[in-house]
């Protein structure tokens, strides 16, 4: 608890670049993964519903993973989550496991399996039910640096935001009138 | 009760008494470790991220897990055979379950968003919660109707504290004479069978002895550590290194001190030490744990794959 706490004060900002960067390989991770059904590639829960491009607004949860050290700190994640119109079924849902690139090559692949089944456990756990994709390349890495956050396409209102956990109550508002329309 | 009866125990314990005399008489040289069961593999479903463990008089493990919310009992050959729990505020739910230790009937657990104690019986069936209004940072069930309780203080003098089964506090055992800057004061604890109380400080290099009055026996720095490393995090200024993470005595009164993020193998040296507080050897675990467990049968457990797995392992006393 201790150690999540100085973690959580270790935040830092992020070239918005690398959101736009993040959002041209989530597209075509999202194109992909349609296809394969939910196949190989390292994404969990294969049988959630398929979810690909759609004018519907699109959330993309980056979970970072030391905030598995301290889940309480996820707690803001998982309220939002269960907000979404009828639990992400109203809209797209993906996820992205963002970890620190040290530990994984200190570890090699060992290291992705641990993840993998932590992941596991904390979707079965919170009875999570989107796509998510474990970030082995660091693709993300720059979104994640701040810990776990939320980015909100909306191709309709041509919009993209990014928003970190935890949110406020002004900023769940404000994500929710997106899907009133 | 038999005159033949009575003899036999007060027999028995007079052999387990001089047997733990002479352990702790003779030089211990090392203790090896042999690895005899493995709970939980990267490709199961068993352990997602556990973070306490327990074990009853009848050797079956119970593990507390983080990422599933529940806690699981194990058969003493690994195999799962109860799970309670799942996410939430009700009745035996968890929003993250943290610390366990047993009674001879009870199984209690914290949480660490939810203030108090989980009891359950040996079965996994919930029983009631104990309210406290303390958060607990570590744990010690001394029988079916008390336990202790070490917390972390920002007004008041640091102390152990003793609750009986209603949640009603029934002895303070004051481990400071004075209030410590924030965090300091964290520790870790054991408690040995005369009440004598062993504490391994979080953020110093201090493993300390205190009696049940609160007088402090010896105390004793393993790490050589001059000066703690802080940092400025909003209003507080805290602590940053850990220096100990858990502290267990087994059996004959040796006391085993997990360290922390300064010894020389992070999170893998385990300091032994004897009741005078002398340390006898370092023992090292294969792989960096949160917390050591040691029961009745000095069998130690310890965390593998970053909390996916639990391994078991014999304590082979090597004396000179």
């Amino acid at each position: 608890m201790i150690e999540c706490r100085l973690v959580m004060f270790e935040k830092r900002e992020k070239p918005l670049f690398l959101v736009l960067v993040a959002v041209s390989i989530l597209l075509f991770l999202s194109g992909s993964q349609a296809a394969e059904k939910g196949k190989g590639s390292g994404a969990l829960n294969p049988g959630s519903p398929d979810q690909g491009l759609s004018p519907h607004p699109l959330v993309v949860f980056i979970i970072d993973f030391d905030s598995f050290m301290c889940l309480t700190c996820l707690e803001s994640l998982l309220d939002f989550y269960h907000q979404l119109p009828g639990a992400g079924k109203g809209c797209g849902v993906w996820g992205v496991l963002v970890f620190d690139a040290s530990l994984g090559n200190q570890r090699g692949n060992t290291f992705t399996r641990i993840i993998e089944k932590k992941l596991k456990g904390f979707m079965q756990g919170n009875r999570l039910q989107f796509p998510v994709v474990i970030d082995r390349w660091h693709l993300f890495d720059g979104l994640g640096k701040a810990g776990s956050a939320v980015i909100v396409f909306d191709p309709v209102k041509r919009l993209v935001k990014k928003y970190d956990f935890p949110l406020r109550p002004g900023q769940v508002q404000e994500i929710m009138s997106l899907f009133e329309d | 009760m038999s005159k033949n009866r009575v003899f036999s125990i007060a027999l028995f314990l007079a052999m387990s008494l001089f047997l733990s005399l002479s352990l702790q008489a003779a030089e211990l040289k090392r203790i090896d470790l042999e690895e005899v069961l493995t709970i939980g593999s990267l490709d199961d479903d068993l352990i997602f991220q556990w973070t306490g463990v327990v074990v009853d008089s009848d050797s079956n493990i119970y593990l507390a897990d983080a990422m599933d919310y529940c806690l699981k009992k194990f058969s003493p050959e690994g195999t799962l055979t109860k799970r309670a729990g799942g996410r939430g505020q009700g009745p035996g739910e968890f929003t993250a379950p943290r610390l366990l230790d047993c009674s001879e009937h009870y199984l209690y657990a914290t949480d660490q968003g939810i203030l108090g104690l989980h009891v359950y019986d040996c079965d996994l069936n919930f029983e009631r919660r104990i309210m406290l209004n303390i958060p607990v940072s570590d744990l010690k069930v001394l029988s079916d109707s008390r336990f202790a309780v070490a917390t972390l203080f920002m007004d008041t003098k640091p102390a152990i504290l003793i609750f009986d089964d209603r949640g009603e506090l029934v002895q303070e055992i004051p481990y400071a004479n004075r209030k410590m800057a924030p965090m300091m004061d964290a520790v870790s604890f054991d408690i040995d069978a005369g009440g004598s109380l062993y504490l391994a400080y979080t953020f110093q290099d201090r493993v300390e002895r205190w009696d049940s009055q609160g007088k402090k026996l010896w105390s004793t720095q393993l790490l050589g550590v001059k000066r703690v490393k802080r940092k400025n995090i909003s209003t507080y200024v805290l602590p940053t290194e850990v220096m100990f993470k858990d502290v267990e005595l087994d059996s004959h009164g040796f006391l085993f001190v997990l360290g922390g993020h300064v010894s020389r193998n992070r999170s893998r040296d385990v300091y032994v030490l004897n009741r005078r507080g002398t340390l006898l050897t370092i023992l090292t675990l294969p792989e960096a744990s949160h917390c050591i467990h040691i029961d009745r049968n000095n069998f130690l457990y310890s965390r593998a794959n970053e909390g996916v797995t639990l391994k078991k392992f014999r304590m082979h006393y090597v004396f000179d």
